[in-house]
């Protein structure tokens, strides 16, 4: 054994297909910035959209670079610290926030409009793994409680933004991780009761909640008017197989939030069903591949942070999808690497490098070949 | 209980374990052993989150299929709006109405009705400022309500040209759409509107040519000509509306027929409209008749004196009257508590050439009651005066005829009083005077040189050549001589009908017409004018008779149409007329029921009568 390769540089053990991925899910988001850029930006730059756009990715890369490079304790702390930091500023949000399209998500921080439940939630994942997998190895901490009490408080500051697919989403995410974790099924009843009434008691209580929901079960016209749903599935729907051809989508100049919840349907009226299906198949490989790493992984920890930060990206792409789509009604949930979005872009190459770290080669990280047919 | 269920689980790992032992040659480093056995205690818990792991990605691996099966579904199945989506363009477009010259009066072209769907407009204050950019005439508030309204179809602008359309396509406005619609376009405007007619909301004709030649028309085969010759008839037009202006007339109209074919080469009546705008016609004066009236063929008013060359021919041909048979029309004839009088009457016994000459109302009664009802009433409608002019347009109004026919109607129906036609039938009757007493139905179809035209023998020819050469004589001894045009030898006869006014006559309500045909010797051309109500001018000395209006129009009308027309100029002779007309008396050869199209025969002629 070299010594080369016992050290732990930058590049070795990297899993590639995860990486290649990425950066080509990154390259689709600058394409069709493009596209979706002159449709909502001002008359002055057509371009400003893509020009952030690249710079976004610039600096994801460079996040995601350091982030993969942090050894499974350096995963642990970052994490923690982000969690902290994030549940401080969404706590701020609510106390001095923008507000937009109706809810307290933003903090401006010079010219720059932070959204820290973004960065919530891949912290909130590996930070929960890891109290899973302590109190498993008997350390003296009720983690599963500790874990509960930090997802109540993440799940509450969300709500009061609120922001209710946000909290949809790391509340399914949460509860995977907690059944995976090894919840009997008592408990799991309970919490999935307990999810239920929670959805059920948002949809009465939370008014835009129960409008968007309403909206997507009364099937376009019958009230309400036109949503953003329909002009997507217009897009879609105009786009065809082959796709308008690049700039020369109609709809998407109506399409409001063209290049950032909706940028699916800007992409499949101009490039067609091949690359909407590229793109959904890139994130089931991106998916797939997390998923089948961390299923070989020996460290429990690595394991449920690992497979909880592909359940992020997983869901948050095929929510997006769904709604670009009218499969789900509309959540707010951004494309994951492809959305425009700083704060998301900055915080899934953060959550991209925890998950590049965590499944990154490490000598006995992976079950050997042999014990692995055993477990399959 | 949940540490006996623990140890279990171990139990079972551990038998797993050793069922399959590690490969000799992988040899696990020291420190991968370390961590498997720190984990041991929780190998259970990991198997089962492997197990669950599984079970989630194989949950999502399905969210991914029906995604992937629903973006199939939307981008396939689904139906993209089209910007062009209302567009119905039929088959077959309506086919184009030309002149005899293939002149386009009528086509049919793209109309573009823009409108928005209030659901696809995202910003409505930037697609109404854009929108008003294009088109300033736009209300931005009126535009607004409509562009925010819950509506899908917000009209927007009508009728819009190719090029504003173009324009505002390139707008690239979202929501804005356009649908096209055929419709039919005038580009000659107000010329032969009568003619032309004009087409409804549907494209279906209502009037005119339109209508007339519906079927035709809506087969879009070809295009449809007309007799008309544009040219022609625009003169026409010109000076019949300057005439009219000039003599403050309440309507005009002008006929213009070829001799043999029956083919109308102009047809004029004013006031006039633009088909294109054929909605907005309305009437200037309260008296006046409405722009879409054609005095040339809708209305049967009384056309005077003009009847008495038709009532002589009716003698003449029914061998009852001579050219010089003496009337009495020294005294008025009183009938029926009626007096028939003369305007400016010689007072004096009169040949049957000086009634017509001095156009003598008595005279023509008397002769009437020498001609009889029935030869006379017979030759009337043998010369199809009493019936609608049988042209195709469908504005051919029927005659005004009287209940009864006794001897007061036979006398007042001889010189154009009591019964009323169209200036067209007229002009159509006076047609079979020219053609050698062949009667030929006018068209608005162009006939093709060398066709044969159907016609019915009215009246011998020599008939027809005797009255003719009364008619040109006519012309030259006219007070005005107005409508003697040098060259044009020719024939013709006024008509001025006091208008029925209150089942009186007014002196100051004429109907004023003037019928030509020319050139005498060998006619070609029926020239009919009629001016409604003209008022007397300084130049007319006060007199508003048709001989100062419709004669003089009508003579600066073949005038200007001698060079259209293609007519030979001939010398003026002064031997011409009596030579012409005493060579009409023998007997000649000429095709009676057909006559050749493009050249109708010649009046046989005596060599003395063309230099």
């Amino acid at each position: 054994m070299t010594r080369s390769s016992r050290q732990i540089s930058l590049w070795s053990g990297l899993d590639r297909s995860i990486l290649a991925t990425i950066l080509f899910l990154m390259m689709v988001g600058i394409v069709l910035a493009f596209a979706a850029s002159p449709a909502v930006s001002s008359a002055d730059d057509p371009w400003f959209f893509l020009k952030r756009q690249v710079a976004f990715a610039t600096a994801g890369l460079a996040v995601l670079a350091i982030t993969s490079a942090l050894n499974i304790t350096g995963v642990r702390r970052m994490s923690g610290l982000a969690l902290l930091f994030s549940l401080i500023m969404l706590a701020l949000v609510l106390l001095v926030g923008a507000e937009l399209n109706g809810a307290q998500r933003w903090i401006l921080i010079g010219g720059f409009s932070l959204q820290p439940s973004e960065i919530l939630k891949p912290a909130f994942v590996v930070f929960v793994a890891w109290l899973f997998s302590e109190e498993d190895k008997g350390a003296p901490v009720p983690g599963r409680i500790a874990a509960f009490i930090i997802f109540t408080l993440a799940a509450g500051l969300l709500l009061l933004q609120p922001d209710f697919g946000q909290t949809v989403l790391i509340a399914l995410t949460f509860g995977a991780m907690m059944w995976a974790g090894g919840l009997s099924w008592t408990y799991t009843a309970i919490l999935a009761g307990l999810g239920a009434a929670g959805a059920t008691g948002a949809y009465f209580t939370l008014p835009h909640v129960r409008a968007r929901i309403e909206s997507f079960l009364s099937d376009g016209d019958a009230g309400g008017g036109r949503t953003q749903t329909d002009i997507a599935i217009d897009a879609i729907a105009n786009g065809g197989f082959w796709g308008t051809g690049p700039g020369e989508g109609q709809i998407k100049h109506i399409l409001p939030m063209a290049n950032t919840d909706y940028v699916f349907s800007v992409a499949a009226e101009e490039f067609g069903l091949i690359v909407s299906l590229t793109i959904i198949g890139l994130y089931g490989l991106l998916f797939a591949r997390a998923w089948m790493l961390a299923l070989r992984l020996e460290d429990p920890f690595s394991q449920l942070a690992a497979s909880g930060l592909a359940l992020l990206f997983g869901l948050q792409a095929l929510v997006n999808i769904a709604v670009n789509l009218d499969i789900a009604p509309p959540t707010g949930m951004t494309l994951p690497f492809i959305s425009y979005g700083g704060s998301s872009m900055l915080a899934l190459c953060f959550s991209a490098g925890l998950l590049l770290a965590l499944t990154r080669k490490r000598p006995g990280a992976y079950a050997p070949p042999s014990s692995r047919k055993a477990l399959a | 209980m949940k540490q006996l269920r623990r140890l279990l689980r171990q139990v079972k790992v551990i038998t797993t374990r050793q069922q399959t032992p590690p490969a000799p040659d992988e040899a696990a480093p020291a420190r991968a052993t370390r961590r498997i056995h720190l984990s041991a205690q929780g190998a259970g818990a990991q198997d089962r989150q492997r197990r669950r792991l599984r079970v989630i990605g194989l949950v999502f691996a399905f969210g991914f299929l029906i995604t992937a099966g629903r973006a199939v579904e939307v981008a396939l199945v689904g139906h993209a709006p089209e910007e062009a989506r209302v567009v119905s363009v039929p088959e077959v477009r309506r086919a184009m109405l030309v002149d005899r010259d293939g002149e386009i009066l009528a086509a049919t072209m793209d109309f573009h009705t823009v409108f928005a769907d209030p659901y696809y407009v995202w910003d409505p204050v930037e697609v109404a400022d854009q929108l008003i950019t294009v088109l300033p005439d736009l209300n931005r508030e009126r535009l607004l309500r409509r562009l925010q309204s819950d509506t899908r179809y917000a009209p927007i602008a009508e009728g819009v040209s190719p090029r504003t359309r173009q324009a505002l396509h390139m707008l690239g406005l979202p929501g804005v759409f356009f649908r096209s619609e055929p419709g039919r376009v005038y580009p000659k405007q107000t010329a032969a509107a009568h003619v032309i007619g004009y087409v409804g909301d549907d494209n279906q004709g209502l009037a005119g040519a339109e209508l007339a030649f519906e079927a035709e028309l809506a087969e879009g085969a070809a295009p449809v000509a007309l007799s008309i010759d544009l040219t022609a008839q625009h003169r026409v037009e010109s000076i019949l509306r300057r005439r009219m202006a000039e003599f403050q007339a309440a309507g005009a109209a002008a006929v213009l027929m070829r001799v043999g074919t029956g083919e109308i080469i102009a047809m004029a009546s004013l006031p006039d409209y633009d088909p294109n705008l054929w909605r907005d016609a309305r009437r200037l004066r309260s008296d006046a008749q409405h722009p879409h009236f054609n005095l040339a063929s809708s209305g049967a008013p009384e056309l005077g004196s003009v009847f008495k060359p038709l009532a002589l021919a009716a003698g003449l041909e029914a061998d009852l009257v001579s050219l010089d048979d003496v009337f009495d029309a020294s005294r008025p004839v009183r009938i029926g508590g009626h007096t028939i009088n003369d305007y400016r009457g010689e007072n004096r016994p009169l040949t049957a050439r000086e009634v017509i000459l001095y156009s003598s109302n008595i005279g023509s009664a008397r002769m009437s009651d020498v001609i009889t009802t029935d030869v006379l009433t017979d030759f009337y409608r043998s010369l199809r005066l009493f019936e609608a002019a049988p042209i195709e347009l469908p504005e051919s109004a029927p005659p005004q005829l009287p209940d009864r026919w006794g001897r007061i109607q036979t006398m007042t129906a001889s010189y154009g009083h009591g019964f009323g036609v169209s200036p067209l039938a007229l002009t159509a009757a006076y047609g079979a005077l020219a053609n050698g007493g062949v009667y030929v139905p006018p068209t608005i179809r162009p006939v093709a040189p060398g066709e044969q035209v159907a016609g019915e023998p009215v009246m011998r020819p020599h008939v027809a050549a005797q009255v003719l050469g009364v008619l040109r004589e006519n012309v030259v001894r006219s007070q005005t001589g107005s409508a003697d045009i040098p060259g044009l030898v020719v024939a013709g006869k006024t008509g001025t009908a006091e208008s029925a006014y209150n089942g009186g006559y007014s002196q100051d309500d004429r109907f004023n017409t003037f019928v030509a045909v020319f050139p005498f010797d060998d006619p070609q051309y029926v020239l009919t004018v009629s001016l409604d109500r003209p008022r007397p001018t300084a130049d007319t000395h006060g007199y508003a008779t048709a001989g100062w209006t419709a004669m003089p129009t009508a003579g600066e009308i073949m005038a200007d149409l001698a060079g259209v027309l293609n007519l030979e100029r001939r010398e003026v002779d002064p031997e011409a007329r009596l030579s012409t007309v005493a060579a009409l008396f023998a007997p000649r050869e000429r095709a009676t029921a057909t006559v050749p199209a493009e050249e109708p025969a010649p009046l046989p002629v005596e060599e003395g009568a063309q230099p």
